[in-house]
C-alpha cells in the first residue's frame, strides 16, 4: 500500500464530500484522517465552506417578470407572427381555394384569362388603325381596287368563250351587259361605303364574284368557292356605313334556330358568345359607343346557304340591316351541319334596329 | 404550485401553447435568477438576464433538439447569456444595483432579529465578494454544483467541458474559497 501524503490526501477532498471516491480510496482517507489531525481538522474546514455555499440565500425573480417577458415576446413578434396561427391558415386556405375556382371555371367555361387580354389588345390595335387611316389612303385604297376589279372581268371573258362554243350567243351578251352592270354596282358600292381597310376588298370582290355567279346561272359549277369554316370565321376589319369595325361571319356555330339578334351589352354578349361560339376566343366591344347585330340562319342540312350583307343603313328612326341568302355549292362541310351566321358591329344609336331580308 | 413534467412541458413548448410556456417560467425563474445574481452580483442584470433567457427559449423552442434535457438547454442559454454581459463594457461600468433594501425584500430570511439580519448580509457580501474574485470557469463550476446543486454530467454539458475537467475547475474553487475565508468560517 502507498503510503499517501498530506497534500495528496487534500486533493481528494472534493470527491470525498461529494461522495465520487471508489470505497479503498475512501477507505485510505478516512484512515488518514485518524492519523493525521491537521488533515482532519482541514477537511472539516473545507466542507463547512462548501456546506455555506450550499446554503447561501436564494433569491426569487420578481413577482411580475412573467408579464415582462411575455411583453418582450410581443415587442420582439414581427407582424405575421402577432396573427393568430389558425386564423392566418384559414384565411391563405380561403384565397388558395378562391384562386384555383377562378381558374377553375374559366377552364370549365372554355376561356383563358391570357387569351380575352389578347384579343382586348388586338381588338384596340385595330380599331386604332381604323381610325388612323386617313383620307388620302382611303383613295389610294379605291384606285388600287378599281384595278382589281379587273380579274372579275378576266374571268367573265373566260365564261363568255365558253358560252359561244356553247352557241349561245344571245344569252352570252346579255350576260356580259349584266356582268357589266354588276360590276358598276360593286365598284360604286365600294366608293359609295368608302371602305378603308384592305380586307374589305377581298370580301368586295367575293361579293362581286358571288353576284357574277348567280347572274350566270350556267357556269356556277366553274365559279366554285370554297368555303371552310376556319377561314369564313376569322374575324374582319370592316368598316361599315355607321363606322363600326368588328365583323364576323362563319358557316358553323352552335346556334341552330334561325333568328336575328341586337345586343346592346356586355352580359348578353357573353352569354351569346358562351351558348354559340363558346370555342372561340370572345372579342372586345365597346358597348358604350356599339352595338352588335346577328343574324343566324339556322341549321342548313339541304342546300345550305349563307348571308350577304347587302348594307347597314342608317334612316331617321331606324337602322336597317339588309342581308340577303346565296346558296353555298361545292363546299366541303366534312359531314357537319352548317349552321352559318354573321355578327356585325354597328354604332350605337338610340334607334331600333330594323333586320330586312332581300 | 405542481408544475408538469419537463417532457411534457416541452410538448406543449413547441405545439405553441401559452399556457405551457407560462409555467415553464413559473418553474425556472428563480433558478436562473439566482443563477444570474451569483454570475453578476447585481439584482437589476440577473432580472435582465431572466427576461432575455426565456424570450430566446420561446424563440428557439422549435429548434431544440432534444440532445439535453430541457433544463441542461435553459442552464445553458442562462450561462452564455452571462458570460457575455460578464464580457461586455456595459457590465464592467455599471454601477451594482444591490442595495440592502432590495437584497431585504428579494431574500427570504427571518427579519425578526434585525442584528442576526445583518450579520448575516455582511457574511454573505463577503461570500460574494469571494465569488466574485475567481476566475470565471472556477466560478461557474461552484454555482452550477454547489449554489445550483447540479450534477457533474449536468454541468459537463451546461459547460461543454469533460467530466475530469468539470471536477478539478470545482476542487480548485473550492480550495481557493477556503482558503480565502478561514477566518470567516
Amino acid at each position: 500500500m502507498i503510503k499517501k501524503t498530506c497534500t495528496d490526501i487534500r486533493e481528494k477532498f472534493s470527491d470525498y464530500i461529494d461522495e465520487l471516491l471508489p470505497e479503498q480510496e475512501m477507505a485510505d482517507l478516512e484512515m488518514h484522517m485518524k492519523k493525521c489531525p491537521a488533515c482532519k481538522k482541514d477537511l472539516e474546514s473545507f466542507n463547512k465552506t462548501v456546506q455555506v455555499l450550499k446554503n447561501l440565500p436564494r433569491y426569487t425573480a420578481h413577482p411580475n417578470i412573467i408579464v415582462r417577458i411575455n411583453n418582450r415576446i410581443e415587442k420582439n413578434k414581427r407582424w405575421w407572427q402577432r396573427f393568430n396561427p389558425k386564423v392566418l391558415k384559414g384565411t391563405f386556405g380561403v384565397i388558395t381555394a378562391v384562386i384555383l375556382c377562378v381558374f377553375g371555371l374559366q377552364l370549365y367555361n372554355g376561356t383563358n384569362v391570357v387569351d380575352i387580354l389578347r384579343v382586348k389588345e388586338a381588338a384596340k390595335t385595330s380599331q386604332e388603325n381604323g381610325a388612323a387611316k386617313n383620307e388620302k389612303t382611303l383613295k389610294s385604297e379605291v384606285q388600287q381596287k378599281k384595278r382589281k376589279s379587273a380579274a372579275p372581268k378576266a374571268q367573265t371573258a373566260t365564261t363568255e368563250r365558253k358560252a359561244i362554243t356553247a352557241g349561245t350567243a344571245e344569252t352570252e351578251r346579255e350576260e356580259k351587259r349584266k356582268t357589266e352592270t354588276e360590276e358598276k354596282k360593286a365598284e360604286d358600292k365600294i366608293t359609295v361605303n368608302k371602305v378603308q381597310i384592305a380586307g374589305e376588298f377581298t370580301v368586295g370582290k367575293t361579293d362581286a364574284a358571288e353576284q357574277l355567279r348567280q347572274t350566270s346561272q350556267p357556269l356556277e359549277k366553274e365559279l366554285k368557292l370554297e368555303y371552310t369554316a376556319k377561314a369564313s370565321s376569322s374575324p374582319v376589319d370592316r368598316l361599315s356605313p355607321l363606322e363600326s369595325a368588328y365583323e364576323q361571319k362563319g358557316l358553323y356555330c352552335k346556334n341552330s334556330v334561325v333568328e336575328n339578334i341586337v345586343i346592346k351589352d356586355e352580359k348578353s354578349f357573353e352569354k351569346l358568345w358562351a351558348k354559340c361560339f363558346s370555342e372561340m376566343a370572345k372579342p372586345f366591344i365597346d358597348f358604350k359607343n356599339e352595338i352588335i347585330v346577328v343574324i343566324f340562319l339556322g341549321e342548313q342540312a339541304e342546300s345550305p346557304k349563307d348571308i350577304i350583307l347587302q348594307g347597314i343603313i342608317s334612316e331617321k328612326d331606324k337602322i336597317k340591316v339588309k342581308y340577303s341568302l346565296k346558296s353555298i355549292l361545292n363546299t366541303d362541310t366534312s359531314g357537319k351541319i352548317l349552321s352559318p351566321y354573321y355578327i356585325k358591329a354597328v354604332k350605337k344609336l338610340s334607334i331600333p334596329v330594323e333586320f330586312i331580308k332581300e | 404550485m405542481v408544475f408538469e413534467q419537463d417532457s411534457d412541458l416541452l410538448k406543449g413548448l413547441k405545439a405553441g401553447k401559452q399556457h405551457y410556456f407560462n409555467q415553464l417560467v413559473f418553474k425556472y425563474k428563480d433558478k436562473i435568477y439566482n443563477t444570474a445574481y451569483r454570475y453578476l452580483a447585481d439584482y437589476q442584470e440577473a432580472q435582465d438576464i431572466t427576461q432575455e433567457c426565456f424570450v430566446s427559449v420561446h424563440k428557439n423552442i422549435r429548434k431544440f433538439r432534444e440532445e439535453s434535457s430541457l433544463s441542461t438547454w435553459i442552464f445553458t442559454i442562462t450561462v452564455n447569456l452571462c458570460k457575455n454581459k460578464l464580457k461586455s463594457a456595459e457590465h464592467r461600468n455599471h454601477e451594482k444595483t444591490l442595495s440592502i433594501i432590495e437584497k431585504a425584500l428579494d431574500v427570504k430570511d427571518d427579519r425578526g432579529n434585525p442584528a442576526a439580519f445583518v450579520e448575516k448580509k455582511e457574511f454573505e457580501t463577503r461570500i460574494q465578494a469571494e465569488l466574485e474574485r475567481l476566475p470565471v470557469d472556477m466560478k461557474e463550476a461552484v454555482i452550477l454544483r454547489d449554489i445550483e446543486q447540479l450534477s457533474y454530467e449536468e454541468i459537463s454539458k451546461i459547460l461543454n467541458i469533460d467530466l475530469g475537467t468539470v471536477k478539478s475547475r470545482l476542487h480548485r474553487a473550492r480550495l481557493q474559497l477556503h482558503d480565502a475565508l478561514k477566518g470567516v468560517i
